[in-house]
């Protein structure tokens, strides 16, 4: 990408991958991504706000050198340190070995092991004031926004916050602003593209999204610069008001109005799928309030959203080939273990011959840090009346211990 | 004195020892540990650690 000015003293000197299709194994980009990088000047002193991908280092050291040419740039800002934000720090500080980075403690931490050099780090902590050619640079950390090390940069010179990945989207805008997308009819695909990635980097921070939000309410800022995605402005055609109040919707704590315990199974002969049908029955009899959703993962296109707004959870698999089943597995695949941890669970199925399914099921789950019960319910091959009875029995006691 | 486990990573921080390259002094408790700690071993903040 060519460099782009986004205010009298910061300019976008990031790089767009627009072919790019999957991000860091599990994102869809349909939309490509740019690795957005920043450049503030100020009576003589400089600041990088961001490295790129290490793959994009000589296009964005391009970019930098356009607009300093061979003066040094004084200081890297490492808002987040993921490599795709902080890959090109080693080359960098080749080519600059005097530049301060500045980081979180946390980021402090790890940068040191993503480098793996000596760097030069200056740490800072919340709401520090940074003094920066006689302006000022308003540090505020934002802790798993998305991650442990993340944090903003104020520039309220130019009213404009630096939130890395917060606010961003994986796509592609070659003018760099939002006001632009409009323009050329690419308003959905960026608002799904926006809603998805909150989805797939903040949705298990959502307690944090909101503590960040409070944060940045009473800072005076008309433009944020996220690290992916457009430039957001609150000018004609601009995205920064709605983004925030997206943020804001998207993070509102959910309540179940019911204690809301869905049971997950798979069957091929109907027997897991009977012993799912009495479990429900036990824990009626103890909690007749609760809602009970029996759902079957061969037909369900929703159960992993299902899964996560549930207060707690079973799942039936039968046991093929020494191991549960896949779209059993599948599901599991998705599970959010930040904020799912500690939701109680429980794992049953019928098997054939030796039944490995359930305690590779309680193995996984236990790893992820849910609060699995050690104990399944198995059965084998078609439940007799007193395995009907003893799931009965289990979803009873699956239900009084919540 | 007791211990405080990170959830985030299993680093535990214990009262009685305190962390000395943090200028922790031994036998602080977990309350007067600045809010702004960090876990030293994945960067964790405060509000991730619980008492083991």
């Amino acid at each position: 990408m060519s460099i782009k000015q986004i205010s009298e003293n910061v300019y976008s000197i990031g790089v767009l991958n627009p072919t790019l299709r999957i991000f860091d194994v599990i994102m869809k980009t349909d939309y490509g991504t740019s690795y957005n990088a920043y450049l503030i000047k100020n009576n003589g002193k400089s600041a990088l706000v961001e490295t790129v991908h290490a793959k994009f280092f000589d296009e964005y050291l391009e970019n930098i050198k356009s607009i300093l040419g061979d003066t040094p740039p004084d200081y890297l800002i490492m808002n987040h340190n993921e490599p795709d934000h902080s890959g090109s720090v080693a080359k960098l500080t080749e080519i600059y070995p005097d530049i301060i980075i500045i980081e979180s403690k946390a980021g402090a931490i790890y940068i040191k092991n993503i480098a793996n050099k000596e760097l030069n780090i200056k740490t800072v902590s919340d709401n520090e004031i940074f003094d920066f050619g006689g302006g000022e640079l308003k540090f505020i950390v934002a802790p798993f926004l998305h991650w442990p090390d993340s944090m903003f940069t104020y520039f309220a010179k130019d009213k404009i916050l630096f939130t890395c990945d917060f606010l961003g989207a994986h796509f592609c805008e070659p003018t760099a602003f939002d006001y632009n997308i409009k323009k050329e009819d690419y308003e959905a695909e960026y608002n799904g593209a926006f809603v998805y990635y909150y989805n797939a980097i903040f949705g298990p921070f959502k307690p944090y999204v909101l503590s960040g939000l409070d944060k940045i309410k009473d800072i005076d800022f008309e433009t944020a610069c996220p690290s992916h995605g457009p430039v957001l402005t609150k000018k004609d055609g601009g995205n920064l008001d709605c983004a925030i109040k997206a943020y804001a919707e998207m993070s509102a704590p959910h309540k179940n109005e019911a204690t809301y315990i869905p049971i997950f199974y798979c069957t091929a002969y109907g027997n897991t799928g009977i012993l799912a049908e009495n479990i429900k029955t036990g824990i009626k009899e103890i909690i007749p309030g609760a809602d009970v959703n029996i759902i079957n993962l061969n037909m369900a296109d929703s159960a992993s959203a299902q899964l996560h707004l549930s207060d707690a959870f079973l799942i039936g698999s039968p046991t093929i080939n020494r191991d549960a089943v896949a779209p059993v597995w599948e599901l599991i695949n998705t599970i959010d273990a930040v904020s799912m941890r500690d939701r109680p669970c429980a794992v049953f199925g019928s098997y054939g011959w030796s039944g490995e399914g359930c305690s590779n099921l309680i193995a996984r789950l236990k790893g992820l840090k849910l609060k699995v019960s050690e104990n399944p319910l198995r059965c084998q091959f078609v439940p007799s009346q007193d395995d009907l009875d003893a799931a009965i029995e289990y979803g009873r006691e699956f239900a009084k211990s919540l | 004195m007791d211990k405080y486990i990170c959830t985030l990573c299993g680093y535990e921080y214990a009262e009685e020892a305190g962390l000395s390259e943090e200028g922790i002094e031994p036998g602080t408790k977990w309350e007067d540990v600045p809010e702004d700690f960090v876990c030293p071993a994945c960067g964790a903040p405060k509000d991730m650690f619980v008492k083991s």
